[in-house]
């Protein structure tokens, strides 16, 4: 099989020797493979990995947040959970970002964020007496654990209603400490998965680049994920609650995980990861190989600056923002939009990239 | 007196084996067979007609539907049956004309699945439909022996030879345009995608191979019909048809269409090549079993049960001169057919550009002041939304799709307008449709439509 892929090469060249002119454009690029190499492997060792890491010690903390709040139901103790909660939320957001299809197989980020959560089957563990533990809590549905889970309890109802359902039922912190068990498990098994000194699939995924039609390279993978996040940002977790898919009628229930205050923050943190990468050397790589869209690494920097701010310039909470500012809200929507053209269009299109892998012919 | 129309008529009437349509027949049919076979086996027939809700007709053609999956599964399996009889040489015409028909129906259900192999596959079929390819090792002459035939006219070789060189030649004319010959793109970004390519990634990455690459399938495209023909170098031109369409299958996701080429492109052997391949097999003892008399090109031909008729000759020759025309017919329309994609389809434009787009559709009805954003992956699959992005008559289609949709829920007068940006061979996107033009009141037309705003300048 080598032997024939020489061969195909030595064809190739040799189909050009024929007839092509002895120079004809510019001079030889850099060796692209190389570029591309180190590009992924700085990626994943200075934004991927570390992001992985900073959600598993996040996690820790919620985990002692929980059980000084189950210990000790008070104010004090419940402000730090939703403070501990609020802080893993936004930590959170970059690990989409890199959500390749190896990582999907794991089925590890499915029970993190997975909502709107199954109240009904939450209330009903707690008021049964079976063991509540990490354990137990991981053969559950992903709608019955993770963060949105998580949120229903802590910040569903009004801070005095919460704290009091804490003090009168001492199961209810107790199912908390469960899931907050269980996400940290998740989340260690997450970091784990990447780690040079766990299932190194670090090592897979900087050596994953494309091969024949499989259209599948690790940047490929990136550039989708990013595109994936940035359409959930423009059409779900802005567009939805601004009513553009419902005539123009601000939907306020429509905002993620409603009543927690977190929206804009973990908006803001999803644009900040994207801009990590742009800087974290993706903007570098393409300053020196995408010759025919010279101006590209400087207007993604700029817009996903552009984007950040006009997040930051909305008034929390969102959900009370879409009234009392939705020209800020429709601006941040706006600018998020043109950010997700930008890769979509621009980016995917300067790298080779398939958007949206399929599995169909082409010609 | 023999004037030269005779002269003429005798030369394209010169009989000739009929040996090469007859491996024609066996290699195409069995390729067919296992490209419906391939098509039902990745479940490809629910994904693309199952799926969608919504489907991109061809103009004309929107009474053509998709039958539900276990019917268009059937229909996919039957396509196959038919393959294996056409290379049998069972019940040929039949087989021919059905298969023609059937595919050519799967083809008209959505615009979307569009591919130059498959437009081919129509064309082949119903070309060979026409032609006696079953006059020679098949079942039909074991049922009538009588219809035998060991030669044909040459002009129908010739018919077949010219329907390749047609594909060749009109793929490599489409490729001369800046981008390609001066900038070798789309294929220098393409080659990004192929890094990872054992022992050749390092090589892929280099920027002159891309050229190489962009130049060489230049030159093979406009030229290799004449080498093929020519027969002193036919055995070198077909290694070269084998190694490029072998280069361009392995690298690039393009189904079937190296195989059908490679197998098709047999039909430019003649007798004494197949000859002397025979006898280099018969050195092999293994071989020898399999012991066949070639049809001699110089045995008298038999008369006439199969003799072509005016009739055929006229559909032949008007439907070759008919693909002399189709391809170039963006000649008569305005502005850039790599951007506005009128006349894109039906002329060979095989691997020829990197487009991306983006669209989003703003629907709005004026009369209770009430607009909405649609999103076409919300409506449509990945694949769909992913084409009609960038093609503006499909862009058309879906935005009277989205106008009939709001009409339908009590919203009349309602308005369609379309933000679509692309991206064509690794430049800065442009706004590929104009915002302000309603779309639900443009009608459907051909050429380029007046709210396809012009290809921003090259650098």
């Amino acid at each position: 099989m080598r032997v024939l892929r020489l061969l195909l090469v030595g064809f190739a060249l040799l189909l050009g020797g024929c007839g092509s002119p002895a120079r004809v454009g510019p001079t030889a690029a850099p060796d692209l493979a190389t570029a591309r190499r180190a590009l992924l492997t700085r990626l994943t060792d200075t934004v991927i990995v570390p992001a992985y890491s900073a959600f598993a010690e996040q996690t820790a903390a919620l985990l002692s947040a929980s059980e000084a709040l189950a210990a000790n139901p008070t104010p004090a103790t419940l402000a730090a959970a939703q403070q501990a909660w609020h802080a893993t939320y936004v930590a959170w957001q970059p690990l989409p970002l890199s959500r390749t299809e190896a990582v999907r197989r794991t089925q590890l980020m499915s029970a993190v964020n997975k909502y709107p959560s199954n109240t009904r089957f939450i209330e009903e563990n707690i008021s049964h007496d079976n063991v509540l533990s990490a354990e137990q809590v991981s053969r559950f549905g992903a709608t019955s654990r993770g963060l949105p889970a998580l949120a229903y309890l802590l910040f569903d109802t009004p801070p005095e209603t919460t704290l009091a359902a804490f003090q009168a039922d001492a199961r209810r912190g107790q199912y908390v400490v469960a899931l907050a068990g269980d996400l940290h498990r998740t989340a260690t098994d997450l970091y784990n998965f990447w780690a040079a000194d766990g299932q190194n699939y670090r090592a897979t995924f900087i050596a994953s680049d494309g091969a024949g039609s499989q259209l599948r390279s690790g940047l490929s993978e990136l550039v989708n994920a990013q595109i994936n996040a940035l359409d959930v940002l423009v059409q779900q977790r802005l567009g939805e609650p601004l009513g553009r898919k419902t005539g123009g009628t601000v939907q306020p229930d429509l905002v993620e995980l409603t009543g927690t205050g977190v929206a804009l923050a973990a908006q803001i943190a999803t644009v900040q990861a994207i801009r990590d990468l742009l800087t974290g050397g993706l903007a570098e790589y393409l300053t020196l190989h995408a010759r025919s869209n010279p101006e590209l690494a400087a207007q993604l920097l700029a817009q996903t600056e552009t984007t950040r701010a006009a997040l930051a310039a909305i008034p929390e909470p969102l959900e009370q923002a879409l009234t009392t500012h939705p020209d800020a809200v429709a601006t941040a929507y706006a600018e998020s939009r043109t950010l997700l053209m930008l890769f979509k269009v621009e980016l995917a299109n300067v790298l080779g990239v398939t958007v949206t892998f399929g599995d169909t012919d082409g010609d | 007196m023999v004037t030269e129309a005779d002269r003429i008529v005798q030369q394209l009437t010169r009989p000739v084996s009929i040996l090469p349509l007859v491996v024609l027949r066996v290699v195409l049919g069995v390729l067919l067979y296992l490209s419906m076979l391939r098509f039902v086996l990745k479940g490809w027939v629910h994904a693309l007609y199952g799926v969608p809700s919504f489907h991109f007709t061809y103009p004309g053609f929107g009474w053509v539907v998709p039958l539900p999956t276990p019917l268009l599964t059937s229909v996919y399996l039957l396509l196959a049956v038919l393959g294996l009889c056409i290379a049998a040489g069972c019940a040929y015409r039949l087989s021919m004309g059905l298969f023609c028909l059937l595919f050519t129906y799967t083809e008209l259900l959505d615009s979307t699945y569009y591919l130059n192999h498959y437009y081919f596959v129509s064309l082949f079929t119903f070309l060979l439909l026409w032609l006696p390819l079953h006059r020679a090792a098949a079942l039909d002459v074991r049922r009538r022996p009588a219809c035998a035939r060991t030669t044909v006219p040459v002009w129908m070789l010739w018919a077949v030879q010219g329907q390749l060189a047609l594909v060749y030649v009109f793929a490599g004319i489409a490729k001369l345009n800046p981008d390609w010959l001066l900038h070798a793109l789309p294929l220098r970004i393409w080659l990004q995608e192929q890094l990872g390519v054992p022992g050749l990634g390092f090589w892929l990455g280099q920027g002159w191979v891309a050229y190489v690459m962009s130049w060489g399938g230049l030159l093979f495209d406009l030229t290799i019909p004449l080498w093929l023909w020519w027969r002193r170098t036919r055995p070198l031109a077909y290694l070269m048809v084998v190694g490029f369409h072998a280069l361009t299958g392995w690298l690039f996701p393009i189904g079937m269409f190296p195989l059908l080429m490679i197998g098709s492109t047999l039909v430019f052997f003649d007798t004494r090549d197949y000859a002397v391949a025979w006898h280099w097999l018969q050195r092999c003892p293994a071989l020898r079993l399999l012991a066949w008399n070639l049809p001699d090109a110089a045995e008298p031909p038999l008369p006439p049960c199969l003799l072509a008729t005016l009739g055929q000759r006229l559909i032949v020759t008007l439907f070759l001169l008919g693909q002399l025309v189709i391809p170039l017919r963006h000649w008569g329309y305005a502005g850039d057919v790599l951007w506005n994609e009128a006349g894109f389809r039906f002329s060979w434009r095989v691997m020829l550009v990197e487009k991306t787009g983006s669209a989003m559709f703003v629907v709005a009805d004026p009369v209770s002041g009430k607009w909405w954003h649609v999103y076409p992956e919300d409506m449509l699959t990945p694949q769909q939304a992913k084409q009609m992005a960038f093609q503006p008559d499909l862009i058309h289609m879906f935005a009277q799709h989205l106008a009939r949709q709001w009409q339908a829920q009590g919203y009349p007068a309602v308005q369609v307008y379309a933000e679509v940006w692309v991206s064509l061979n690794g430049r800065p996107a442009h706004r590929l449709v104009d915002p302000t033009v309603d779309l639900a009141r443009e009608p459907r037309r051909i050429g380029a439509p007046r709210w396809v705003l012009p290809r921003p300048p090259q650098p």
